[in-house]
């Protein structure tokens, strides 16, 4: 039965943008256009405000958790231009590092497997995407322009097990990087991190939407050699990519059409359910069925949790 | 506020022809209707009579779009479209004659236009998405064609540049270079909404205006594609815009279908976008086509013809009153008229006819205008150094006197001037000011070689050039005043101003700022300025000051303009300066004052607004992600909130800069309380407002809340109010859709013993939460590995085939994994795997060191020494002697078979609740024979016994060995989320299973033995005897903390301790006789 554990009364003062947990479902980031980033501790029914970060100039439109292998660090980006990595100091919040090389509002961002290291990845509205890399004291940034025409509005890491390695053979080295981002030009793209040169290479352009890209994600691994990527975009439908690793195709698969644009696709952990919400204000979530099809399980109109009450 | 009256005009109903296409000929003598049965000619003299019928017989299509031929020489041909192909026609002594048809688009037709200045070309757009260019001498095949990606709504020709046309696709605009068609010049992301009309202005050449289904008129400066000049909102779609042919104003026109109830065209004057100017009622269905007309028995009224869908047509009458309002001024038009006459006049070949030699006036003022800014940049190349020399010397002698007089009033003023304008150079050829008529533009202003020569000077000067000082005799020439404008200005009265003059366009642009407004007026100086004429103030665009500030102004200047110009004298200076005192004065009232709020300092992309906003994404506001482990965080919009009631599509915009139209038409219609000043001219009104007042800028605005929103509850008031525009966040427990449980996590056991035992815990563990498939799962598995053959190979006795290639034994197994790793259920497979799998031991097995005292903390570092250090036996013989009889004595206690006593053996150091396995096990493979191959000592090594051990684990296996890396994922996989369950123990428990062990950490590792029973401890305590480990050699202190040793004697402590005692000493300070100091630098070398 899915069940509210919590209703966090967030006190912005304007629209929320994101909200995410960390890593151990414990604290809540939010986010909103009241140019506040926003962290509480959540305890059971009850929650506390830790942090009310003000260091944007615009509306703040995502935040993401870092690994806590390397520490409370949270990051976000705003139409300010800016990504700010935060960290937990003591019990003090404090702005770490800034990244202010966008020409345009920061769309989204995505923070690296935790086996590549503390990486940031992050797309901008000026077409451009950038990784930044912790390095001893510093963040290390390398933009990777025209990325996408017009603008970059998603970002997503692939997990750290390449398909390719996933088959059973040994381990080669560690994994490759991958990066998968969409965009205006309403292609998804997957970029892969050449180790000999440095550079992140364009691998794929998959071409499937019809109008802007507004979300991508790569599923999580848990060992299968195929990789799953999802998509939406403004054309109001959501694309699962499946490559099965041993073709190396990726095929695309239409979950659905849905009746306003879609904003966010997000997995669950293992990869198996797909959140789907957009600008109905409504959430959907699909699972992949034993003979392949995408099932929704539930529609929530939010607000009323009580309908929710569905059993798997 | 716009009178509807009725102005006089005649109708004449038409009800046969079912017309959907009008068009006027060139003259306004004739109109065509065109519908899918009939085309009729009828003479605008008599409307109610139709001079010619012509019946379209077997036409499938109707009649899409229709244009007479606009230029005289092909007056008499004009166009239809009908479906795919385009015809022409001709309308020659009395008789209608198809010519050619046009045939290459391959959808629908939805619009042509004839090109301006050459009456061969046509252009023609689609629903194919096509814009073709045709030449009608060569008819079979379009001269050019333009591609886009959506289907073109509209073309149209740029009216006064030749080579431009703009074409509307779905919501953007193309411009196109007929010069370069692969690609368009310009890409205007116009429209939240498909484009229905799109018109050029007769005036300027980058300005066009559009209109759409999303309710607005666009005003758009194709030089700035990323924001529209203008825009009007209303209620409706729009189905035309087009800009009137006097003033500046445009008529529009509702989108038929949709709104049954407004017919009515709307006349706009650009000037003021908040209420149309006059309504034209009449009509009792909707307008289908209008076009304007000049009343040909009196030239100075204009006539608008519309064809409506009620089947009448009507001529309305456009009177200067009209007109007027506008922003036409009759008597400014027939002076600028005439001054334009002339410049042709003098610039341009002989004027041949009246109409149709537009085009080649064009033309010729094209290429004078090319020459006249080639010229100057050779010219002044030479005479820049030639002349640069005596400029000072001929400007005083060869001046005029006028000039010589300015100068000479004011030689300060004039330094200056040449300072500022750093290289103009005031020759003797410019200032030849008796010269009437417009001097060869030659090297006043070098600075600029770009065809527009502008000159900056954004005043600052101090000293004045006295108003009175030009007075005497001839008026001076337009570069004169130009160059001698001295807009002296306290620069305190207002924030700043900027002029801009344009000698060859006779224009002088104005920008002041001050208090948050910008006003941006337009000079034009007719050529019979400043003896006959004054010059004409407009208005452009990005003024922000309402229409009443501007009529004062503008009052104000044609005062002060008239009087000079009645002494002949030029008048800018003064101008300007009336101009920004009244504009001080304005803008210093109080009526100003309340929507003056200061522009917040810093980051100016604070609000929404920024020019980039079209490539910004629309901002997500509601969502849900799955986050940690089984959670779903979801953030919504309040439920209160809804989307605008007054879009008309339905689905949420794109990008971010829908936002502010919205808002626009948000405010516009809920509220009357927008300040009403800068409500046009900027697309985001209320944008560059600060974000604090009232009105601010936010995403929430564009929901349309719902007004009778009350909290019901008192008490909650407050809070309510805070927080009126958030949603809570909702934090949703998905746990059961999730093949996962944490309760499953905790309660699962792994027993590598009693493997019976464990399958049947944990089937007890899933009967209890529920899981009933994995309660036959685990009894299954329970059963299977009873019979597992590791006691004995030879227990299975009917057959010669183990157990284990049993259907119900691998294959079982193999199939149940299958079936959960397409469900992505981790959890059960590693669980599976695990139990069927082998534990892997890590490689530092920690060593049992029983019955061994020490009675100091001790370092083990045998396998460390024996690699690395050759020489350490010989340093320390005692130490060495220790580790041999260590590892002897293990070797007595694996001979003996003691309980604990085998090196290789771990041990559980965790004392868990849940798992219970806290207990030195024995040998893994339960076999006799590796104890007795133990039994030699030289060969207890690690090798032999793995050798056995893989020998054992392929017979035992029940896993598919060559999907090992594959379960290892998901075993990490499972462990990830058991960490983020916070159940470590049953993580690490997973994590032994892993067949690829992590790499074994490189580099020395420090461990510590036990100073009380000799067990080697990891922390501070000692597990055994529970006693701290390890205390400092120098205060005896248990250490906890940070701590150092010396390698080579194994003493430590504290290391602050140490750190103090070794400044000043260099032998241990237990007294062992280590000298630390030098043989750890011995150690190291």
């Amino acid at each position: 039965m899915v069940s509210v554990i919590s209703n966090v009364e967030t006190g912005h003062d304007d629209m929320i943008h994101d909200a995410q947990m960390d890593y151990f479902g414990t604290r809540l980031a939010t986010c909103s256009s009241d140019r506040s980033v926003r962290i509480f501790e959540v305890k059971g029914t009850s929650q506390t405000l830790i942090a009310d970060l003000r260091e944007h100039e615009g509306p703040v439109w995502q935040v993401a958790w870092a690994h806590p292998m390397y520490g409370n660090i949270l990051a976000s980006c705003s139409y300010d231009r800016k990504v700010i990595i935060w960290q937990e100091d003591g019990h003090k919040w404090k702005k770490v590092h800034e990244y202010a090389n966008h020409d345009s509002s920061v769309n989204s961002l995505c923070w690296a497997p935790h086996e590549h290291g503390l990486i940031l990845a992050c797309a901008s509205a000026d077409g451009s995407f950038s990784v930044l890399t912790s390095t001893a004291h510093t963040w290390e940034s390398k933009k990777i322009t025209s990325a996408h025409s017009v603008g970059c509005n998603a970002v997503s890491w692939a997990p750290a097990v390449a398909p390719g390695s996933a088959d059973g053979t040994s381990r080669s080295g560690t994994a490759v990087q991958r990066i998968v981002t969409g965009g205006c030009d309403s292609y998804v793209k997957i970029w892969k991190f050449d180790s000999a040169t440095g550079e992140w290479i364009e691998e794929l352009k998959l071409e499937g939407h019809s109008d802007w890209v507004r979300d991508v994600a790569w599923a999580p691994s848990i060992g299968l050699p195929r990789s799953i990527i999802a998509s939406c975009s403004q054309d109001r439908r959501v694309i699962i990519w499946t490559n099965d690793g041993v073709t190396g195709v990726w095929q695309p698969r239409e979950l659905n059409t849905f009746d306003d644009v879609i904003w966010h696709v997000s997995w669950s952990v293992t990869g198996n359910i797909l959140a789907v919400s957009g600008g109905d204000n409504k959430v959907s979530l699909w699972k992949e069925s034993l003979e392949g099809q995408w099932v929704c399980l539930s529609d929530s109109a939010k607000g009323q949790p009580s309908s929710e009450q569905r059993t798997l | 506020m716009a009178v509807r009256w009725s102005s006089e005009n005649v109708v004449a109903e038409h009800r046969d022809l079912q017309a959907n296409a009008m068009a006027l000929d060139w003259r306004g003598e004739y109109t065509l209707l065109a519908g899918r049965r009939n085309l009729a000619l009828i003479s605008l003299n008599k409307p109610s009579e139709v001079v010619k019928r012509v019946s379209r017989t077997r036409q499938k299509y109707d009649v899409t779009a229709a244009e007479w031929n606009p230029i005289q020489s092909q007056g008499h041909t004009f166009v239809l479209a009908s479906g795919e192909r385009a015809e022409i026609c001709q309308w020659t002594e009395g008789s209608l004659n198809g010519t050619t048809s046009l045939r290459a688009h391959t959808r629908t037709i939805t619009d042509l236009n004839w090109h301006r200045f050459d009456p061969h070309v046509l252009a023609t757009c689609s629903i194919d998405t096509f814009v073709h260019i045709w030449d009608t001498r060569e008819t079979r095949k379009p001269v050019a064609s333009l591609s886009a990606i959506a289907g073109a709504s509209q073309v149209k020709w740029n009216k006064l540049n030749h080579n431009f046309l703009a074409s509307g696709h779905d919501c953007n605009i193309r411009v196109w270079d007929n010069r370069k068609t692969s690609q368009p010049a310009q890409y205007i992301a116009a429209h939240l909404s498909k484009i229905q009309g799109l018109d050029w202005s007769p005036n300027h050449e980058n300005h066009l205006v559009t209109s759409s289904n999303d309710c607005t008129v666009k005003f758009f400066n194709i030089t700035n594609p990323r924001k529209a000049e203008n825009f009007i909102n209303t209620l409706s779609p729009v189905w035309r815009a087009r800009y009137t042919p006097f003033g500046e104003g445009v008529v529009t026109v509702v989108v038929p279908q949709l709104r049954r109830g407004e017919n009515s065209l709307l006349l706009w004057s650009v000037t003021d976008m908040s209420a149309p100017v006059h309504t034209f009622v009449g009509h009792s269905d909707v307008v289908l086509e209008f076009e304007w007309r000049q009343n040909t028995n009196n030239p100075g009224e204009h006539q608008l013809v519309t064809w409506a869908r009620d089947q009448s047509l009507r001529i309305w009458k456009i009177d200067q009153h009209l007109q007027r309002l506008c922003g036409h001024d009759i008597e400014d038009d027939a002076a600028f008229a005439e001054s334009t006459d002339s410049e042709f006049a003098n610039e341009a070949a002989p004027v041949q006819g009246e109409s149709e030699c537009d085009m080649e006036k064009f033309d010729e003022k094209d290429k004078t205008g090319e020459q006249d800014t080639l010229d100057p940049v050779q010219d002044t190349k030479q005479q820049c150094t030639q002349q640069n020399a005596e400029n000072t010397e001929r400007a005083s002698h060869e001046n005029s006197p006028e000039i010589g007089l300015a100068t000479s009033d004011a030689p300060q003023t004039y330094d200056e001037l040449q300072g500022s304008l750093t290289n103009d150079q005031f020759t003797g050829d410019t200032g030849t000011a008796n010269v009437p008529v417009l001097p060869p533009v030659t090297s006043f202003l070098n600075t600029v070689s770009a065809p527009i020569r502008t000159n900056h000077n954004v005043v600052s000067l101090t000293s004045t050039l006295p108003s009175g000082g030009i007075s005497a005799g001839q008026p001076m020439s337009l570069q004169q005043e130009f160059s001698l404008l001295n807009t002296s200005l306290d620069n305190s009265q207002v924030n700043s101003v900027e002029v801009v003059t344009e000698v060859e366009k006779r224009l002088c642009q104005v920008t002041a700022k001050h208090k948050n407004h910008t006003v941006c007026l337009n000079i034009n100086f007719p050529l019979t300025y400043p003896r006959q004429h004054t010059p004409i103030f407009r208005f452009s665009y990005g003024t922000t000051i309402d229409i009443s500030c501007k009529t004062d102004l503008l009052k104000v200047l044609k005062t002060t303009a008239s009087q000079y110009q009645r002494k002949h004298k030029a008048c800018l200076e003064p101008c300007i300066r009336v101009f920004v005192n009244h504009l001080k004065e304005l803008l210093g009232d109080d009526r100003l004052n309340s929507i003056e709020t200061p522009l917040g300092n810093g980051y100016s992309g604070q609000v929404y607004g920024s020019y980039q906003d079209h490539r910004v994404p629309f901002p997500r506001t509601s969502g849900a992600r799955f986050s940690s482990a089984g959670l779903l965080v979801c953030f919504t919009r309040p439920m209160f909130m809804k989307k605008g009631s007054s879009r008309t599509e339905s689905s949420t915009p794109r990008s971010l800069s829908a936002l502010g139209a919205y808002i626009k038409n948000y405010m516009a219609q809920k509220s009357s309380t927008v300040p009403t000043s800068p409500k046009y001219s900027y697309i985001y009104p209320a944008l560059s407002h600060s974000p604090s007042i009232e009105h601010s800028v936010s995403i929430s605005h564009y929901y349309y809340q719902d007004k009778k929103f009350k909290s019901k509850r008192g008490k909650n008031e407050d809070e309510v109010g805070r927080s009126f525009n958030v949603g809570s966040v909702l934090i949703y427990d998905v746990k059961s859709l999730m093949p996962l449980s944490r309760d499953l996590g905790a309660s699962y056991v792994l027993d590598e013993n009693d493997i019976v035992g464990a399958c049947l815990h944990n089937r007890d563990a899933a009967a209890a939460v529920g899981r009933r498939d994995l309660v036959q799962l685990w009894s299954l598995a329970a059963a299977t590995t009873s019979l597992r053959p590791g006691l004995s190979i030879n227990a299975w006795e009917y057959t010669d085939s183990p157990w284990i290639l049993h259907p119900f034994a691998r294959k079982l197994v193999n199939s149940i994994l299958d079936h959960y790793v397409t469900m992505n259920d981790v959890q059960t497979v590693t669980m599976i795997c695990c139990t069927f799998g082998m534990k892997m031991e890590p490689q530092n097995t920690t060593y049992a060191r029983k019955g061994r005292a020490e009675s100091n903390s001790h370092l083990l570092l045998d396998r460390f020494w024996r690699k690395h250090i050759p020489e350490y036996g010989s340093l320390k013989r005692n130490q060495r002697q220790t580790s041999v009889w260590a590892k002897l004595d293990r070797l007595s206690l694996l001979r003996g078979g003691k309980m604990g006593g085998s090196p290789y053996n771990t041990i559980h150091c965790l004392s868990l609740e849940g798992w219970d396995t806290c207990t030195v096990r024995h040998n893994r493979s339960n076999s006799e024979g590796s104890l007795s191959e133990a039994t030699r000592p030289q060969e207890v090594d690690l090798p032999a016994l793995e050798s056995t051990d893989t020998h054992q684990k392929n017979l035992a296996r029940f896993l598919d060995c060559n999907r090992g890396h594959q379960f290892d994922e998901m075993k990490r996989a499972y462990a990830d989320i058991l960490y983020r369950w916070g159940l470590l123990q049953q993580r690490a428990m997973v994590l032994k299973y892993l067949q690829v062990q992590p790499p074994a950490h490189k580099g020395v590792e420090f461990q510590t033995d036990c100073v009380h029973c000799g067990q080697s401890a990891k922390g501070p305590q000692c597990l055994y005897c529970r006693r701290f480990s390890f205390s400092c050699a120098i205060c005896h202190v248990a250490v906890k903390g940070a701590s150092n040793f010396c390698i080579v004697c194994g003493h430590g402590g504290h290391a602050y301790h140490l750190l103090e005692w070794f400044r000043d000493h260099d032998e241990c300070p237990t007294g062992c006789g280590c000298d630390c100091i030098e043989e750890m630098d011995h150690l190291f070398r």
